[in-house]
């Protein structure tokens, strides 16, 4: 299967770059991804919501089984986070010391490549995020 | 409340068949359904399939099928939510039967894996999470479920060990499902020592690459055939991105659903006697059973520890082995829940059978985008 088309990752870029996010004037509660009415409560009252560069890391994974095209990361760690008001789900990268990837840490976003898509064609960079020590 | 017959069942081995193609499989299991079922004059043939279109580059497969199966021309449909799939077309076949514009469905669950490799599955698997989104960070299906396992083991104190007894018990359920992937028995020594998928999964957490498919004849009428009844069913959309979760490890469609069910029915949840529920990695298990309200938080897995759920017991879980055992065969799954149940319910040709009334089949498409559930009663 192909990986995305440049007119999908184009609409989205400012979504991965960011983590721009939503924030419902209604019921005040924050998501990503951003949708055009909000997951909670479904009002349509929607202000952009940019979480704040650094946060706490809830629980993490190590990825192993993971796609042909990422082969070259594997594995890979993902991590559920807490960025201000919005829970995300992320890659983590700098893991240089695995014993001290613990829940309630602190982490950071930093711009990393996501994929690329073989030797001609984009290459797909989004946030990632790493922790503090 | 008007009932919906379950009359005919056909349940094909599920195993990597290389020889027989998505529209074979469906054929045979759709025979094998009309073969048990008698003379039916079926008016409508729903699918159910995850990958028809996405690994065979199959669409509107129902007519495919209806082309061999009934030329003179019929209802079709096909459907697709994920695992929750064959469930969900069986809700649907419901929602035809009692509208009155469809007298006897043929609901058939129908994919097949095993003609790719493992990383292009892989790949396919994908579009179960936000694509967009996860799928291009390489967040798969397998890392979430991974977080919850975290979550749900450090919530409750329990370890690795403690998960690694689900595929244990799976597979020693399955030993005696002739339809089954795997017959053979594990040990928790065995799913310890294999390679992790995403930690605390492991490779034996996970169901293998699977092709099957199986039928249901479902009828407005009862007929001499007629091994069960389809009392209720619900479908309910949830979250497709797992942060949106208020509690990741509350899984609201399942709840939401079970209640529903539980309502149509006017039934007491204490008087379901055995379920069949989709345990995706292991973890899925207790995650459904929990969210449902049947189980208590925190307990499914301890009281698995302590030799509950077996065939007997006042409520028996997964006799058929779940995805691990019996193995799972993606959107078809949810047929197989539905002809277990009927088939574990009744004691069909041979099926070992549980002393009780009624079962539920609890289903999901991604980790909460969407619950169905079927309840089931004997006749």
């Amino acid at each position: 299967m192909a990986k995305l088309s440049i007119p999908i990752f184009w609409r989205v870029r400012k979504h991965l770059y960011t983590l721009e996010g939503r924030k419902c004037l209604e019921c005040g509660r924050a998501h990503f991804p951003p949708k055009n009415s909000c997951p909670y409560c479904g009002s349509t009252k929607l202000v952009e919501y940019y979480p704040p560069k650094k946060g706490k890391l809830l629980v993490w994974t190590k990825l192993y089984e993971t796609c042909d095209d990422r082969s070259a990361y594997r594995p890979i760690y993902i991590g559920l986070l807490q960025l201000g008001e919005l829970r995300v789900v992320l890659p983590l990268t700098d893991i240089h010391d695995e014993g001290k990837l613990k829940p309630g840490i602190d982490v950071e976003l930093v711009l990393r490549r996501y994929i690329e898509d073989g030797d001609t064609g984009l290459i797909y960079y989004g946030l990632k995020a790493r922790p503090i020590f | 409340m008007t009932s919906m017959y379950i009359s005919g069942l056909g349940l094909l081995p599920i195993d990597r068949h290389y020889d027989k193609s998505l529209t074979q499989l469906a054929l045979e299991a759709s025979r094998e359904a009309l073969d048990s079922a008698g003379e039916y004059d079926i008016d409508t043939i729903i699918i159910a399939s995850n990958y028809s279109t996405l690994l065979q580059r199959q669409s509107m497969l129902a007519s495919l099928v209806a082309e061999e199966l009934v030329p003179k021309g019929l209802q079709v449909f096909n459907v697709e939510n994920g695992g929750a799939s064959g469930l969900a077309a069986v809700h649907l076949a419901r929602a035809l039967i009692k509208s009155g514009l469809s007298r006897n469905v043929l609901v058939i669950g129908v994919d097949k894996q095993s003609d790719y490799p493992q990383s292009i599955v892989n790949q396919t698997s994908l579009t179960q999470v936000n694509y967009e989104y996860h799928g291009v960070m390489g967040v798969s299906l397998a890392s979430l479920y991974a977080l919850s396992a975290s979550l749900y083991l450090s919530k409750h104190q329990l370890n690795e060990e403690d998960l690694a007894l689900w595929p244990v018990v799976m597979h020693e359920n399955a030993v005696d499902v002739r339809h089954a992937q795997f017959k053979s028995k594990i040990t928790v020594q065995n799913v310890l020592q294999s390679d992790y998928i995403s930690a605390p999964i492991r490779v034996l957490h996970a169901h293998a690459q699977a092709d099957g498919a199986s039928a249901v004849l479902l009828s407005s009428n009862k007929k001499e055939s007629t091994i069960a009844t389809v009392e209720a069913s619900h479908v309910v959309s949830g979250k497709v991105e797992y942060e949106l979760n208020e509690d990741p490890l509350h899984i609201e469609p399942v709840e939401k659903a079970v209640k529903t069910v539980l309502m149509q029915a006017s039934l007491d949840k204490n008087l379901i006697g055995l379920i069949e529920v989709l345990d995706m990695y292991s973890i899925g298990g207790p995650l459904l059973l929990e969210s449902s309200g049947i189980i208590p938080k925190g307990e499914t897995l301890k009281r698995l520890k302590e030799g509950r759920f077996k065939l007997g017991d006042s409520v028996a879980i997964n006799l058929s082995g779940g995805i691990k055992g019996r193995g799972f065969v993606e959107g078809a799954t949810g047929v197989y829940q539905i002809a277990e149940t009927a088939a574990f319910l009744s004691g069909y040709r041979g099926y070992k059978q549980q002393s009780t009334d009624y079962a539920l089949a609890i289903g999901v498409g991604g980790l909460s985008s969407v619950a169905a559930v079927v309840l089931v009663k004997r006749i």
